[in-house]
């Protein structure tokens, strides 16, 4: 390929630097986003999914955060080189970012038609009364009832759902070339949760935007998602096709993840969770992060860690036995089983 | 009945080891993180200099307070009187560490016969809520409705000779409220704690809820707020007989001696600072003293 | 809404009732007899003191005379006469507008120097200027309003010479060290409480939101996070007028401001129970209505409160 990608994140590492130690967040994180094209981050709380996208939208609180190296690289300009004032107008304007809960991120004594129309009024210059008739017209365009009769309302009037709704209002004002969006679904019903999703789909496709979309939910991902990166303590263990991943997984933690989704084609087999919690950021184990909780760990796991490479054409995975899982030609070891 | 009763009595029995260490530990923290206050020490130096000051005020001066010889009266401070000498001749700097005493009294006096009450009236209204609690809650209405300046002025004014005791007692009056406003709301929190409701549903008795899991938990904010209280009752004082309603000669107070001072702030200036600096001095020890305690029990407070 | 302030209004009834009535009581049981204290060494004929003791209900019942009173501010604003003749209505309108130009002044101080303390010792946290705007409160606070007000008089007033040391003579530039006095520890603690709430909204993912939203620094913290920070500081600030007037008292008489403070500690030692009576009947009242407001500001400035 020898056009330059949407977003592009380059060896990204960050740490949290804390009184009790140097917590390494992010160990060299790469990835890459195309216009129109949806990368969903998946991982586990911890794994530093949240704080990729706190990085790239500039809103990482340092300290205690600091950006340890790498570069992420908008239309082939590195963000984190900028200064404050152009990196300030890219926010909202180009790369723009949901937040999880909704009820928190916005502010509780403004009208939420204030706060959309804010976008309007400071990065358009737009007055009062125009900005205003904006921010009716985008909340009618992500479904809200009764728009007009709203405007005036507070956050707290809404629904979640709705609330949801106001959020990718502000984020998608100005016509963003990237979104991100931060667990947008988890604190919703589940019934919502899929009305949220397909808002956020058709205008992605209506605005050819690149879509990252952070979750922990694998279910969420199969819809949605073009590419998948999977995230385990700061680091990407597998990226592929979402199809590929769902069907051929290349690493033993997406392999277990995904065996620990509960599918009603799939009978008879007992649940498996994967065994173990998350390393401590503070005290990786040396290696594969994985190797404490892999089954299929040796003692290369623990001496050397594995690099993201291709197990097959465009699927990587950071396992040493990456095409041994990917072919499922690979055994648990005796010790793991017991 | 008695099935009960043994439930209730193993449960207290194997509740109590717990309970103690966790306190151990509360305070334990407390004094670990007071330690390291420099505000804290600041002003335990200032205390323990000023309690000694009031208990045995011989320690810090051999001149007499009372002798007050009218040949030597104005003199600017000196090396034979630190202080000068006030209008009537008297050694200021010893009138002025005699002064203590009073202040420091009352201060005490007040804002432990407003904890007790605050204890008894908090949990009473905090844990049986009820009519207690709708009458406190009117009567504390009632309290910050009138300045307690000028409420403690009105009142004070009635009585005719006020010492120690009389000042003290109408403190007392338009000062408890605040405190057991305070203490009810902690107890209430702790009421609602589940160790509590545990208790409640094992059948202990009220008294013993009161006394074993209550208490111990709701007082923490109290105890910083009664130092800080000791502060405020002081500068009260001082502010009440400075204005002529609450001690008078002949006692030794450094509200007298401003009040006195007052007339001469532009000829004798020094009459009025040094027991300006000395009301000063001790209110602000113990008001930095309870903050720092309440910071020390309850790092949440810290927020206010 | 409407519901929700006569309820309000209701609840006060009591309080205003029993306030007053207290104060009545204390004031008029004062030892001694005031209409003697009146006549001076020269005995009143005996019929000119009961007219006197007729016109003032002193030989009603007590709860009579304290009715008759009330019905008298509360039906026709009357407050009562001195015993020299003079309605204490005018005393009040003599010496309130002093007063209130010493509160309005120390409210100004406080809300101007307060915040302006609470943003920067917020915004800057652990820096420098945050920790001078610390020290500062935590000093100030903890000092008696007494010895902040001899302080301010002795330091700038007799030292220095920058303002005048006590009375009104020089008109508004001598209400500036009684102000100060008077509104120095609200100023410490409105500058605390703002600079914790503003720390704590600075953290809170609505700001970050903004952040998000590509707005400058100074809207960031301007709009969205003092906007919420202010909430508890406006509210304060109101309840504290009322305080404010149980300094006057302290601050006028030091400096010798002949306003609603220093005329009720007058007379009180003067034994003028009605003058005293009349003053705080106002004070209660004047508390009352503010608790109030300042209640249906905060739902007005908080959008979460609802009174329903």
């Amino acid at each position: 390929m020898t056009t330059t990608p949407l977003l592009e994140v380059k060896d990204l590492h960050v740490e949290f630097r804390t009184k009790s130690g140097v917590a390494q967040a992010i160990n060299g994180l790469n990835f890459s986003l195309n216009a129109g094209e949806t990368l969903a981050i998946l991982g586990e709380s911890g794994s530093g999914k949240s704080v990729t996208a706190q990085t790239i939208m500039g809103i990482l609180d340092m300290p205690p955060g600091h950006i340890a190296g790498g570069q992420i690289l908008y239309r082939g300009e590195d963000i984190l080189t900028m200064n404050e004032t152009k990196r300030r107008k890219l926010r909202g304007v180009n790369i723009s970012m949901i937040f999880q809960d909704a009820l928190s991120a916005l502010n509780p004594v403004l009208p939420v038609g204030w706060q959309i129309a804010e976008m309007f009024r400071v990065h358009r210059g737009m007055k009062r009364g125009p900005a205003k008739k904006k921010a009716i017209e985008l909340m009618q365009r992500v479904g809200i009832p009764g728009a007009e009769g709203r405007v005036g309302d507070y956050p707290h009037q809404f629904s979640g759902g709705m609330r949801q709704r106001i959020m990718i209002a502000i984020a998608i004002a100005l016509d963003p070339d990237v979104l991100i969006a931060d667990e947008p679904t988890t604190a919703l019903d589940v019934t919502v949760q899929a009305q949220v999703m397909r808002l956020l789909k058709e205008l992605q496709v209506e605005n050819n935007m690149g879509l990252i979309l952070i979750t922990h939910d694998l279910g969420v991902v199969a819809d949605v998602a073009d590419k998948i990166a999977v995230m385990y303590a700061g680091r990407v263990m597998e990226a592929a096709d979402v199809y590929e991943i769902y069907a051929k997984p290349a690493h033993p933690y997406t392999k277990g993840l995904l065996e620990s989704i509960p599918r009603i084609d799939a009978e008879g087999d007992r649940l498996s969770a994967i065994p173990g919690l998350p390393p401590s950021l503070t005290d990786m184990p040396s290696g594969c992060p994985f190797n404490p909780r892999c089954p299929y760990a040796t003692d290369l796991c623990v001496s050397d860690r594995p690099e993201l490479l291709p197990a097959a054409e465009g699927h990587y995975s950071a396992c040493h036995y990456r095409e041994d899982v990917y072919q499922g030609t690979i055994e648990p070891r005796q010790e793991a089983q017991a | 009945m008695t099935e009960l009763n043994k439930v209730d009595a193993s449960a207290t029995v194997t509740n109590e080891p717990a309970k103690k260490t966790e306190d151990a530990s509360l305070w334990a923290d407390a004094w670990r993180s007071l330690r390291r206050n420099p505000w804290f020490i600041t002003s335990a130096v200032l205390l323990l200099i000023l309690i000694t000051m009031a208990l045995f005020p011989q320690l810090f001066t051999d001149q007499d307070p009372r002798h007050c010889p009218l040949d030597r009266s104005r003199q600017e401070p000196s090396a034979e009187h630190w202080f000068g000498t006030d209008i009537q001749g008297c050694d200021y700097y010893s009138r002025v560490i005699y002064g203590a005493r009073n202040s420091i009294a009352i201060g005490l006096i007040v804002a432990f016969s407003c904890l007790g009450i605050a204890i008894v009236m908090g949990l009473v209204a905090g844990y049986f809520r009820g009519w207690v609690d709708a009458v406190l809650g009117r009567l504390t209405d009632l309290v910050f409705a009138i300045p307690y300046i000028l409420g403690a002025l009105v009142f004070l004014n009635v009585i005719e000779t006020r010492g120690v005791r009389e000042v003290a007692f109408v403190l007392v009056i338009f000062g408890w409220p605040t405190m057991t406003r305070l203490m009810r709301g902690s107890v209430l929190s702790v009421t609602g704690q589940e160790y509590v409701l545990a208790a409640k549903a094992l059948g202990a008795k009220n008294i013993n809820i009161m006394r074993r899991h209550i208490l111990p938990n709701a007082l923490g904010p109290v105890v910083g707020y009664t130092a800080i209280y000791t502060g405020i009752v002081i500068g009260a004082e001082a502010t009440l007989t400075f204005l002529g309603v609450g001690l008078q000669l002949p006692a030794i107070s450094w509200g007298i001696q401003l009040n006195q001072a007052q007339g001469y702030i532009t000829q004798l200036p020094h009459l009025l600072v040094f027991p300006m600096i000395f009301v000063g001095l001790t209110v602000f020890s113990f008001m930095i003293m309870g903050e720092a305690l309440r910071d020390a029990i309850d790092p949440k407070s810290k927020k206010r | 809404m409407t519901q929700y302030i006569i309820r309000r209004l209701l609840q006060f009834i009591p309080v205003t009732i029993f306030a007053t009535l207290i104060v009545y009581w204390l004031v008029f049981s004062m030892p001694g007899d005031p209409i003697r204290a009146l006549s001076g060494d020269r005995p009143m004929p005996e019929a000119q003191v009961e007219a006197i003791r007729e016109q003032y209900n002193l030989n009603d019942p007590f709860l009579v005379q304290y009715a008759k009173y009330m019905w008298g501010v509360f039906t026709q604003g009357d407050f009562g006469t001195t015993f020299q003749g003079r309605p204490v209505l005018d005393i009040i309108q003599q010496t309130l507008p002093t007063t209130l130009t010493l509160a309005a002044f120390a409210f100004v101080f406080q809300g101007i120097i307060g915040i302006i303390a609470g943003i920067l010792s917020g915004v800057y946290k652990d820096r420098f200027i945050d920790r001078l705007v610390q020290v500062s409160t935590v000093v100030v606070v903890a000092l008696p309003t007494l010895a902040i007000a001899f302080l301010l008089q002795l330091v700038f007033g007799l030292n220095l010479g920058l303002f005048p040391i006590a009375g009104i003579q020089q008109g508004l530039v001598s209400y500036i060290l009684p102000a100060i006095a008077l509104g120095a520890v609200s100023t410490a603690m409105i500058a605390r409480m703002l600079r914790s709430e503003l720390i704590e909204a600075l953290q809170s993912d609505y700001v970050r939101t903004a952040t998000a939203k590509g707005l400058k620094r100074g809207r960031v913290i301007g709009r969205h996070g003092l906007r919420n920070s202010l909430i508890p500081v406006v509210t304060f600030m109101g309840a504290d007028l009322a305080t404010m007037m149980g300094g006057t008292i302290v601050v006028e008489s030091i400096f010798n401001i002949p306003g609603l403070g220093g005329q009720i500690f007058r007379s009180i030692q003067a034994q003028e129970g009605t003058v005293v009576v009349g003053i705080v009947t106002l004070l209660v009242l004047f508390y009352v209505t503010l608790n109030l407001l300042v209640d249906l500001l905060y739902a007005v400035l908080d959008p979460r409160i609802r009174y329903d």
